[in-house]
């Protein structure tokens, strides 16, 4: 009688603490992912703020370099993709085109040294300078935390929770291709 | 430019996550004060000039100004090495109000590092135009005292008027330690129920966990009084300008 009860305390002690154990890993995949969320939504802030450069940048381009229509019509479709794009893949393919676009303009923007002595220019340049380092920063960041977040979803046992809830891995946001090409100069 | 440019955000991410602050971690100098002239470049009175901008930049702003020359940052690019030696040193107090100025000699490069809370009253523009309008006439005359000098206090010119002294920020709690140890303290509690120890008996009260100390405070952030006792931990995201010289 006595050694049942005693039996029962133990395996009640053994199932509180997997439950314990369970819920804290849980918890800690929570922060994780609670992370990975926040960190995408600074790259999103920044990708946002690269978007709102844009017309003031083309505007400023265009007083110059009228006659470049090509260029300014590609620069607002690849905008407008980004805009659209509601995933973090469809934003991470929609960016690419747009820095592709964005470096084109500014290689033809070279070649108009009225333009490039003009203040506003220069202030819009550092102004998208400066956004370009923010979003590197930022997906530096946001890919540290998907790092953590995908080891450990395929961690045992978080491996067990992750996937009874449905969890799974984030993409990571690679490098633009296209950005280790020079620009190309068409005229 | 462009190419230069373009190429600097590739090595930004293709270092990606390895780059990280540790991977910096062992090659980044220890900050020796507001003026950190590891490349000798500064003579004294330029860095006592500095120096007393600073000084009050931090009383009467909460601002601070962490003025950085380097020999070299080889292999790393200007930009990257000041974001990583922002973030590592913490420059700026609980409102990420910092403000790095970084000279790299062999490159001759300037490179201004805004922290979060200053984004707003010196956006990029505003940088690249002091340092077109006061910094790079000096440094590119090899005058770089001056221009460390003059560029501090034009800088400081643009944050009069403005405070981040008040504001603190919330410690993080490592809640699912909490958690643990409240479940683990359940399934005691209940496995000696089931073995009918009177709860408070002899000896009962002993086995449970008291609550739990301090240690989970989280973190402080060091504040200093007076002299210079370390940065105040702000943080930047690549915000700023960077001029060759």
């Amino acid at each position: 009688m006595k050694t049942g009860l005693i039996v029962i305390g133990v395996i009640l002690l053994i199932i509180f603490a997997f439950v314990g154990m369970g819920v804290s890993r849980y918890n800690h995949l929570i922060q994780l992912e609670t992370s990975v969320d926040a960190s995408w939504a600074q790259v999103e802030n920044q990708l946002q703020r690269r978007v709102d450069l844009i017309p003031n940048l083309v505007n400023t381009v265009r007083g110059y370099a009228d006659h470049e229509q090509e260029i300014f019509t590609e620069v607002a479709n690849a905008r407008s993709r980004l805009l659209a794009a509601n995933t973090p893949e469809e934003q991470i393919v929609a960016n690419q085109g747009l820095e592709g676009s964005l470096g084109r303009l500014l290689a033809i923007s070279e070649s108009y040294p009225q333009l490039k002595a003009d203040g506003s220019f220069i202030r819009l340049q550092d102004e998208l300078a400066g956004t370009e380092n923010r979003i590197a920063v930022e997906r530096m960041r946001y890919n540290e935390s998907v790092q953590k977040w995908n080891a450990s979803i395929l961690q045992f046992p978080t491996v067990l929770i992750a996937s009874s809830f449905g969890k799974t891995a984030r993409p990571f946001f690679q490098a633009t291709p296209q950005a280790q090409d020079v620009p190309r100069v068409e005229f | 430019m462009i190419r230069k440019w373009r190429f600097n955000l590739v090595l930004v991410v293709v270092m990606g996550s390895l780059m990280a602050a540790t991977a910096f971690g062992s090659s980044l100098p220890k900050s020796t004060g507001f003026v950190n002239d590891f490349a000798n470049v500064m003579d004294s009175r330029s860095r006592a000039e500095v120096q007393l901008i600073a000084q009050a930049l931090r009383e009467d702003q909460g601002v601070e100004l962490a003025v950085v020359t380097m020999p070299t940052v080889s292999p790393y690019v200007p930009k990257d090495y000041a974001v990583t030696l922002f973030n590592e040193w913490g420059i700026g107090g609980p409102e990420d109000s910092g403000l790095l100025i970084l000279l790299v000699m062999d490159e001759r490069q300037v490179e201004v590092e805004v922290g979060y809370g200053l984004e707003g009253v010196l956006p990029d523009g505003k940088v690249g135009a002091i340092l077109d309008q006061v910094m790079v006439p000096y440094l590119g005359a090899n005058d770089y005292g001056r221009g460390l000098s003059q560029g501090a206090q034009a800088f400081r010119g643009e944050l009069i008027g403005e405070s981040f002294l008040k504001s603190t920020r919330a410690g993080e709690t490592a809640d699912w330690v909490r958690t643990f140890i409240i479940f683990l303290a359940i399934a005691i509690f209940i496995s000696l129920r089931s073995r009918r120890f009177p709860p408070g008996g002899p000896g009962g009260n002993s086995r449970y966990p008291r609550r739990m100390g301090g240690g989970f405070g989280g973190t402080t952030r060091p504040r200093s009084g007076g002299g210079f006792g370390g940065f105040g931990g702000g943080r930047s995201g690549g915000g700023g300008a960077g001029r060759k010289f």
